[in-house]
């Protein structure tokens, strides 16, 4: 007997009157708080369908809801099908980037719950019928991009119940495209009648949505310092025994004097755009100091990183790529890319495209990943120069990233990818890397970041050894 | 009798070392990284080391950089292959840091024996009847 999809099953729940608690007891019964509703209706994995079902129901038969055109369905059937036998591989992080993304785009008076394989619903407490459907819909265009590249947006559709046929709830769907388009419609002729829209949906890209209720958010004087500069770290070319390039890093200092750099240093930005900003910020920077460096006879390698979010939206990588185009030829030769934040499992020919994307304006391409990820199968053919990794500092468990370091490059070197290590801040670990078969090695035991990077200097185990932490020259 | 200090992470490795080394009559010390190693030499000097270079926490090469620190007689034997690649090019940084001879795993008892008579001429190994 075939499953019943999670539309079948609320149409199925709103028919089926039970004996504990009629439509009509459910409306005479108080109902505490809408607050109070909305959070009964969360989903935990302890409980039972039934439970949800009745909590869902009552939600349901909540006039007030239910008239403002609320509860929405977004079904990824489409996109199952489109990553057909990646499918089964790909679930677990497609469905964990629907709930980010989602989670994302919701206020905290709104209900989202997942069924089975491919069907989210969301429940919105204040937004009205068209914001909530862009919300919708951008949460689903922005996870057929992730996962697919471009989405083709007319194969995008939301269902929005929209009232109460015969007990039944009665669907109303509407393709992404046909939203979008209604959306650049009211753009250009602005309509007093209009309901506001969600800050996300009005830009068109991002997925975040304000509501009425947004709680207060604290309004501290000194998130003002934390910013995020731009630092360039020595990377150690073993094999030449030469410091030849840098990485531009990230670094966020905080009013304490605690930093954080790479990856970490942009962890708590969500927002597509603002990780655009930054990504465009270091290619400028770099690019710059580059320049400046170039003119006076430095001669060096920088390579810039670069989100997955900023490449994987279709006008913040345009625009990336408007900037590329305006480096200089002569500086594209001492470019490289490392991309970061990329989830992992990102299609082969997903991967081919965006490193055909950035490949004229650099001379190598990286990729980021984690040093537990013991296969690249995927990155195979796709013209990527490159792994990169970051180990962890603690001492302790240097034996376990030892062993780490040796799966990482044997399955860089069966992808035919060379590999690049950062984070290393002792002598053992040095000496792992290289054993294990790093061609490129970053970190403190090789070198501190710095404002400005220096010309291309030799670099052997002795200077590793005698200078300890402390850059040469 | 002359005495050894044996520095590996790998306790099949040590123990195969100590049994080689008994046999030619020395009396063996043992530890499991570079800082024990240290330790251990500071305490007791020994004729001989013989010390792994890819090892957690304190590896080969530093630690023969500060036995080097503390003596300049005792001789000490580099061995490594235990990394998927670029043992000879580490051993041979351990050789420019201080180590008198070098070794890639796997090696054979006479390997060990002629580096032993190599560092230790006076030590009676056998290693020409040895094999």
């Amino acid at each position: 007997m075939p499953k019943a999809s999670l539309s079948e099953k609320l149409r199925g729940w709103f028919a089926d009157d039970d004996s504990s608690s009629s439509p009509a007891e459910s409306r005479r019964a108080p109902v505490e708080s809408h607050r109070e509703l909305v959070d009964t209706a969360l989903p935990r994995d302890a409980e039972s369908t039934l439970s949800l079902e009745r909590r869902l129901k009552e939600l349901l038969t909540h006039p007030q809801l239910l008239s403002a055109g609320r509860i929405h369905l977004i079904n990824f059937a489409n996109l199952r099908k489109r990553l057909g036998d990646s499918w089964p591989r790909l679930r677990d992080r497609v469905h964990a980037a629907a709930d980010r993304l989602i989670n994302q785009a919701i206020g905290p008076r709104d209900v989202q719950f997942r069924n089975g394989d491919g069907e989210y619903i969301i429940v919105f407490a204040a937004l009205n019928r068209q914001a909530a459907t862009l919300v919708c819909a951008k949460v689903a265009e922005e996870l057929h991009r992730l996962f697919l590249g471009e989405p083709e947006l007319s194969e995008v559709t939301i269902s929005t119940a929209v009232g109460v046929v015969d007990g039944r709830l009665l669907y109303e769907e509407v393709s992404a495209a046909d939203l979008l388009r209604e959306l650049e419609r009211e753009r250009q002729v602005p309509s007093e009648s209009a309901a506001p829209l969600p800050e996300a949906a009005r830009d068109g890209a991002g997925v975040s949505a304000t509501t009425p209720a947004e709680p207060r958010k604290l309004q501290l004087a000194s998130q003002a310092f934390e910013r995020i500069d731009t630092m360039f770290r020595p990377v150690w070319d073993v094999r030449r025994q030469v410091i030849s390039t840098y990485m531009c890093t990230p670094v966020r200092l905080f009013p304490d004097g605690t930093s954080v750099e790479g990856v970490a240093a942009l962890a708590s930005i969500s927002d597509p755009q603002r990780l655009a900003a930054a990504d465009m910020d270091f290619l400028t920077n770099t690019v710059e100091t580059l320049d400046e460096l170039f003119c006076n006879k430095f001669r060096l390698m920088v390579s810039v990183p670069v989100c997955f979010e900023t490449l994987a939206a279709r006008r913040s990588r345009q625009e990336y790529i408007g900037l590329c185009q305006s480096v200089p030829t002569y500086l594209r030769q001492f470019l490289s890319f490392e991309f970061l934040r990329f989830p992992d499992g990102v299609p082969n020919g997903r991967m081919t495209e965006l490193v055909n994307e950035l490949r004229p304006f650099g001379r190598r391409t990286f990729l980021r990943v984690d040093v537990r990820q013991p296969n690249f199968t995927l990155l195979v053919g796709t013209g990527l120069t490159g792994v990169s990794t970051l180990v962890n500092a603690d001492r302790g468990a240097e034996a376990r990233t030892m062993e780490e370091l040796n799966s990482f490059v044997a399955a860089a070197e069966r992808a035919g990818l060379q590999s690049c290590v950062a984070g290393i801040t002792s002598t053992s670990l040095a000496i792992a890397a290289r054993a294990a078969g790093f061609t490129f090695i970053a970190g403190d035991r090789v070198g501190r970041t710095e404002e400005v990077p220096q010309h291309m200097l030799h670099f052997g185990w002795q200077d590793l050894f005698l200078r300890g932490s402390k850059r040469p020259g | 009798m002359p005495s050894a200090l044996i520095i590996d992470d790998e306790s099949m490795v040590r123990l195969a070392l100590r049994q080689m080394l008994e046999r030619q009559g020395f009396d063996i010390l043992e530890a499991s990284d570079g800082e024990e190693g240290l330790r251990l030499f500071a305490t007791r000097p020994v004729e001989l080391v013989v010390c792994d270079l890819i090892m957690p926490r304190s590896d080969g090469i530093s630690t023969i950089m500060n036995i080097r620190r503390i003596s300049s007689r005792v001789k000490i034997i580099a061995i490594s292959g235990g990394g998927r690649s670029h043992a000879l090019e580490l051993l041979n940084v351990a050789e420019q840091m201080g180590a008198d001879h070098i070794l890639e795993k796997p090696f054979t008892r006479i390997q060990l024996l002629d580096a032993i008579s190599h560092c230790l001429p006076r030590v009676s190994t056998g290693a020409s009847q040895a094999g």
